[in-house]
């Protein structure tokens, strides 16, 4: 059974149809890249899959595992093993990011039918993540994102995927405002998390990204579907032609 | 000059019941009754009580706050002669939950049995308002009824009338007094009727001293339905030149309660007060807060939040008043408003000729988590000083949509998303409480709050 299938999709937003009928089917242990150009949609359909409210199926189907995901609720996907990458990460004043690390952990667990996570494993694990990502005690004891620069948001990203183990993960632009150092730093933390019972779909408007996160499909996005599919080749073709030829085909 | 002492004070018809009935006649069961100046005290708070009436929302110190609802209600006056109600232990969790020397009131009065006296350091008193009235009641005199003014404070004259009890601190010149002083104060219904009481309260360090005073108002049972209390209680506060005293009070009293307090401050020279309240409980509750800056670089910060869901009314009305130069003050409070629940929060900075560079700053949030919500906020700044630096600020939101889909987004339930961002709202105000160890006890407090607004929350909902 695929990871994530998605068929058919027509979402809209404010009444506007922005997905106009993508179908997708992403295994376990692959990496799709979905690559187009702004306001193709890319960001629309990481918050249809996540669950965002405003965001609406208007035909179509999301599988999970083979499950209808129409009807769960953004915090039920996420536990279900859902997981968005914020192409813009969210600064969250006065909740510490422990707490918020100990409460995302824990509702996963809880909705796998598991206790409460034990304080001296919750930090045993934490400190791994943080060492593998190059995060400071500091960064940890602020508020949620907060005064985070954008590499550094990118990596609590990194470090929250990392934590939380979803079976599927979007990352959003993840690529957007990171200097090369932050790019490798936080794609060696991709890189680390890919297993076989795990899928990707890393929607990015430039290649470079791809060249840490090494896809094994890429599929060309515009207005509103995948006009085109192909290996990792296409990422560098698209590189070198853009995406005006993709934009007056789907038009 | 002669006193007529045994001039009955009647109350005119203006005086609605029940006040009227607070109006106490002269008795020679009050304490202090043969001293002329508090014989003196509890006639003018009559005179000056009736003058003023129960202000209605006509009144603009009174626009938000109706009164209305407590005018039906046939409380009994809490009298000398009032028996003091059998308590079989402190509800627990309710108080704030700090290692400090513990004192409890109940009904305005001490209870020395549920007291820890004997431990007091030297330099430290605590005693009795009662008992130092008929024992030495020339340490009372210079200090009482010198803030809480009773011509503009119609609740502070009727509570001057009814003086009966409540909790004196005094540090002595110079003492630093380490642990807090943690007065527990017990509205208890009498009899299983309504029931009123009005504390009377002095704090006064000396100079250079500093001390920790922590106040917990709180009811007799934690159980949300009862017969009524209502507790209308003065505070003043007397801190000396370069004195330090930190000042937190809890107002958790069960939502049959009724609160209106006022708690007046002096500040003299160098000498610094940080006020922080925490308003969680009661029906109604209003809170008058006032803080003269008497003297150079006196500091004050007055912080504070308050949380309401359901039908509670919930009122802090400040005066930062200026009165020297070279001062500072802070003003921070914070409001969340759930279902119903109403929130007033007028602030006002008066800047005097004479308190050249004032520095005052005021803020004031609400945040509404639904439609039914309804915050009132009036800042005020009154400046006649020309070399000042004065701000404030109000704002009043909902929950930032964008923070609860991140947080829903990583498995976080929403009722669980909800509660982070309401305590992450009050973070910062309750940071700003000078007393490190104290600010887990208040969000503890913020937390209860929050299992509390949930639990009403699951209840008022339909039946799955």
């Amino acid at each position: 059974m695929p990871l994530i299938e998605i068929k058919d999709l027509h979402a809209a937003v404010d009444g506007k149809d922005i997905i106009k009928g993508l179908t997708l089917t992403i295994n376990a242990g692959e990496v799709h890249a979905l690559m187009g150009p702004n306001g193709a949609g890319k960001s629309t359909l990481s918050n249809v899959i996540a669950g965002r409210e405003g965001y609406e199926v208007t035909g179509g189907q999301i599988l999970f595992d083979g499950r209808d995901i129409a009807d769960m609720e953004a915090d039920e996907r996420a536990t279900a093993g859902i997981f968005l990458a914020f192409q813009y990460p969210v600064e969250i004043p006065g909740v510490a990011t422990t707490t918020f690390l100990k409460a995302a952990m824990n509702a996963k667990r809880r909705a796998h039918g598991e206790g409460e996570i034990d304080a001296m494993q919750f930090l045993k694990l934490l400190r791994a993540q943080q060492k593998e990502l190059g995060i400071p005690d500091e960064m940890i004891k602020r508020p949620v994102n907060m005064g985070y620069s954008g590499g550094e948001k990118k990596r609590a990203e990194a470090l929250q995927m990392a934590m939380l183990e979803p079976r599927f993960c979007i990352l959003d632009e993840t690529d957007s405002g990171l200097d090369i150092d932050a790019l490798k730093i936080v794609s060696d933390g991709v890189n680390r998390l890919r297993t076989a019972e795990r899928g990707f779909l890393v929607i990015t408007h430039y290649q470079r990204l791809l060249n840490y996160i090494v896809p094994d499909f890429v599929h060309v996005f515009a207005n509103g579907r995948i006009v085109k599919s192909g290996g990792k080749e296409l990422a560098l073709e698209l590189e070198e032609k853009g995406y005006a030829e993709y934009v007056e085909q789907a038009a | 000059m002669a006193e007529t002492a045994t001039t009955p004070v009647t109350a005119p018809t203006a005086v609605p019941a029940p006040f009227a009935g607070l109006i106490t006649a002269p008795s020679e069961a009050l304490p202090g009754s043969r001293i002329d100046w508090v014989r003196r005290a509890r006639e003018e708070g009559a005179r000056l009580f009736v003058a003023q009436g129960v202000p209605t929302v006509k009144v603009e110190q009174w626009k938000y706050t109706p009164l209305r609802a407590l005018l039906k209600v046939p409380f009994r006056a809490v009298d000398a002669a009032a028996p003091q109600p059998e308590l079989p232990a402190l509800p627990a969790g309710e108080a704030l939950s700090v290692d400090a020397h513990v004192l409890v009131f109940v009904n305005g009065r001490h209870a020395p049995d549920q007291s820890d006296l004997d431990t007091l350091p030297p330099g430290l008193r605590v005693d009795s308002l009662a008992r130092l009235l008929e024992t030495e009641p020339h340490t009372v005199e210079p200090w009482f009824g010198r803030l809480a003014d009773a011509g503009t404070l119609p609740f502070a004259a009727l509570n001057q009338c009814g003086l009966l009890d409540g909790f004196v601190v005094r540090v002595r010149e110079g003492a630093m007094i380490e642990r807090p002083i943690h007065i527990v104060q017990i509205s208890a219904p009498l009899d299983g009727e309504p029931t009123a009481h009005q504390p009377r309260n002095l704090v006064v360090l000396e100079s250079g001293a500093a001390a920790t005073v922590l106040e917990s108002w709180i009811g007799s049972s934690d159980a949300p339905a009862g017969p009524a209390t209502l507790r209308n209680a003065v505070t003043e506060v007397h801190v000396a030149a370069r004195a330090n005293l930190r000042h937190y009070i809890l107002q958790n009293l069960p939502r049959s309660a009724h609160s209106i307090a006022a708690t007046a401050a002096k500040v003299e020279d160098g000498a610094v007060y940080d006020s922080f309240v925490l308003q969680m409980g009661a029906a109604l509750s209003r809170h008058d807060l006032r803080a003269e800056l008497a003297g150079r670089h006196a500091e004050v910060h007055l912080n504070g939040a308050y949380a309401a869901y359901g039908d509670q009314v919930l009122d802090t009305t400040s005066l930062l008043d200026h009165a020297a130069p070279d001062c500072t003050s802070n003003e921070v409070y914070k409001g969340v408003l759930a279902s119903g629940a109403k929130g007033v929060f007028q602030g006002k900075i008066l800047v005097r000729q004479i308190a050249q560079k004032t520095d005052g700053n005021q803020l004031h949030k609400a945040l509404l988590l639904d439609r039914g919500a309804e915050v009132d906020c009036k800042p005020e700044l009154e400046i006649y000083a020309d070399d000042v630096k004065c701000s404030h600020g109000a704002t009043a939101g909902e929950l930032d949509a964008t923070a609860l889909f991140y947080l829903r987004s990583r498995g976080i339930d929403p009722e669980t998303a909800r509660s982070l961002l309401i305590e992450g709202f009050l973070d910062d105000v309750v940071e700003r409480i000078a007393a490190e160890p104290l600010r887990q006890a208040f969000a503890d407090k913020i937390h209860l709050w929050q299992q509390r607004r949930a639990a009403a929350l699951a209840a008022a909902a339909p039946a799955a």
